[in-house]
């Protein structure tokens, strides 16, 4: 199937009223859960698996998929308004954004950041289809060694550019591993860790787990921290397009926010954080007046918006192709996607074109959706900006309960949750990594799958790791991240590049 | 801070060990057929090693953040607030149904959050239950338990 006859198929799948009305629930929760502070993404997108059961899986992942990048849309209201960032991609916004609506611009700073979202929105989901129909064809030449060794440097990769030590990221890690192989072994049907507790057959579910250590932990934190804030803003916002000098000024940063965004949204551990990140930097490097960043200046604005919307597209492209998730909201995908039964992978364009090409074409009109619902209705998001979180966290929770009980219909599942709130909790408050917990844990059977797979292949021999060139390499990769933690030099490096 | 995570290190490291020793006990399997123990066992190694890892690190750490205020009363107000009626409610929404259970988990999480009058909790309660009763099992078609007290 070529390109054009995708897209055809693609836009006559996402264009039905049923797929238009999903991904407009999608975008508007997205910009919901993005525009209010307290809530992410990945605690969201659990807390929706089990509503999409019974819809058909191309429908659900459309919805997903519009909450994922509704959110990095969303975000970038509350930064500039409250300066707040209402998802951590838009972090960054923070910085210009605010300062922007502090002299008068924040219609201007609204703007730009939502066009810039759509450029490297759109933009991004056309590299994902340049960049995934080839990839896939390549990916289908590869065995379970190189799955072994490109998911062993995935999780390095994320690990590596965790925010705290590393050694203790490598540990949580090791306990989402330890914790994906309770329930019974695929492949001898023996029942593991199970200590006689027959929910525990089937494993500990993936949705209270999230709903644990992401929804749950953050309401306690926020409520210990208190996440009202005083919107700046509290007249209607108006004049939403910035003036011509300013269209001049943000044209490039765009163009390269895009660029960046989707380049480092497909490497593990990128994301839409360190794309916006990296996009201010660069902006900032590149203008004539460094130093006045941080006093409202629009490129510091329309670069990392663009960019933490391009990245959501590039991350698609490791997830659709290679069935690795580049980071923990992948992550959830991957688990959504196999309880869907479509699992990604290189062959998902060949057996379930209608998920791939279906999925992409509604991000066009996920993108036209988003721009309608952050531009001429922003004043609606103001007002929902104002609801005190001491109403919101009581609705959080009740979302978190039903959202785990569905899922089996067990009681079980809300007591799992609440344990993982705790565990969340407790995580947070030590300094260890929530992110590599969640995507070992997702990814943990299939890298069990992928070792026993080789082992099985060379007759037992952990040679066959070192014998093929892709495995060879990215195990290589993933010992000299390893390894960079004991040499001070790359230690001290890393804690300054991330500070 | 330190004999803190230290602790965490060390639970981590039991973790760790207890899941080694199941994983011995269920098999690694032989040469060319991996035991349902292999992976978890490698898995548990590793995480002894890298705990001890993690409790050498932070004894050779220098200076470490305060946590005096870490787990203090005004701190733990919030955990409780939010787990116990979770775990009230995974014990008690099997008996008395999911419509009672959830009104009641709300009307504490409402009232507790202040400002909030008994006669405003009571409204947001009831609304907020009702609404979501509506929107879950009738939309949705989510499956309640009805309560065991109720026949």
């Amino acid at each position: 199937m070529d390109v054009l006859s995708g897209l055809y198929q693609g836009f006559a799948i996402s264009l039905t009223l049923t797929n238009i009305m999903y991904c407009s629930i999608g975008v508007t929760i997205g910009t919901l859960i993005g525009v209010l502070p307290g809530i992410g993404p990945v605690a969201t997108l659990s807390l929706i698996i089990p509503t999409t059961f019974s819809m058909a899986p191309v429908s659900a992942i459309i919805l997903l998929a519009g909450v994922y990048y509704g959110a990095a849309y969303g975000g970038s209201t509350t930064a500039i308004l409250v300066n707040v960032p209402g998802e951590v991609g838009s972090m960054m916004t923070c910085i210009d954004g605010y300062q922007m609506a502090r002299n008068g611009r924040a219609g201007a700073a609204l703007g730009v950041s939502a066009i810039g979202s759509f450029v490297g929105g759109t933009l991004g989901t056309i590299g994902l289809i340049f960049l995934a129909v080839p990839l896939s064809k390549i990916a289908l030449k590869i065995g379970p060694p190189e799955y072994f060794g490109l998911m062993c440097m995935g999780l390095m990769l994320v690990i590596f550019l965790a925010r705290g030590s590393m050694l203790k990221a490598i540990t949580m890690a090791l306990v989402g591993i330890l914790l994906s192989s309770i329930g019974i072994h695929v492949a001898t049907g023996q029942p593991r860790f199970t200590m006689n507790i027959t929910e525990l057959l089937d494993g500990v579910g993936l949705v209270p787990v999230i709903m644990g250590v992401y929804g749950i932990s953050e309401v306690i934190l926020n409520l210990e921290e208190g996440v009202e804030q005083e919107i700046f803003v509290n007249t209607k916002v108006k004049e939403l397009l910035p003036n011509r000098e300013e269209w001049g000024r943000s044209v490039m940063p765009i163009l390269r926010g895009t660029f960046l965004g989707f380049i480092l949204g497909i490497f593990p551990g990128g994301g839409v954080t360190i794309s916006s990140i990296v996009s201010y930097a660069v902006e900032k490097r590149l203008h004539k007046y460094p130093k006045k960043f941080g006093t409202g200046m629009i490129e510091g604005v329309a670069g990392p918006e663009t960019a933490n919307n391009a990245s959501t597209s590039g991350a698609f492209v490791p997830l659709f192709t290679l069935g690795i998730p580049p980071n923990v909201t992948m992550a959830v995908f991957l688990g959504a996607m196999m309880i869907y039964g479509v699992a990604p992978g290189p062959l998902l364009i060949k057996e379930h074109p209608e998920v791939f090409w279906g999925v992409v074409c509604s991000m066009y009109l996920g993108n036209v959706l988003l721009i309608i619902l952050n531009l001429p209705l922003i004043n609606l998001w103001v007002k929902i900006l104002k609801i005190p979180y001491r109403i919101l966290f009581p609705l959080i929770l009740l979302f978190c309960v039903i959202g785990a009980y569905s899922l089996n219909n067990k009681t079980f599942d809300i007591g799992v949750m609440t344990f993982f709130g705790l565990i969340g909790y407790i995580m947070r408050k030590l300094n260890y990594e929530v992110p590599p917990l969640v995507l070992a844990y997702v990814v943990g059977p299939i890298i069990e799958q992928a070792l026993e797979q080789s082992l099985s292949i060379s007759h037992g021999s952990y040679a066959i790791f070192f014998n093929r060139p892709i495995s060879a390499i990215a195990i290589f990769l993933a010992l000299t991240m390893l390894a960079s933690n004991f040499l001070p030099g790359v230690k001290l490096r890393r804690e300054k590049i991330k500070e | 801070m330190k004999a803190l995570q230290v602790i965490s290190s060390m639970v981590l490291m039991l973790f760790g060990a207890v899941f080694c020793i199941s994983s011995l006990k269920m098999g690694l399997g032989d040469i060319n057929t991996p035991g349902a123990g292999l992976f978890p066992f490698g898995a548990s190694c590793l995480l002894i090693l890298f705990s001890i890892g993690c409790i050498i690190e932070s004894l050779l750490a220098k200076k470490m953040a305060d946590i005096s205020d870490l787990f203090s009363w005004k701190k733990l107000k919030p955990l409780l607030f939010v787990l116990l009626p979770l775990a009230v409610y995974t014990l008690v929404m099997e008996t008395i149904g999911f419509v009672p259970a959830i009104f009641l988990v709300l009307l504490f999480l409402f009232k507790i959050s202040e400002k909030h009058s008994w006669k405003q909790s009571v409204a947001f309660s009831l609304a907020t239950t009702l609404t979501s009763y509506l929107i879950f099992a009738y939309f949705l078609e989510v499956e309640f338990p009805g309560g065991s007290l109720f026949g």
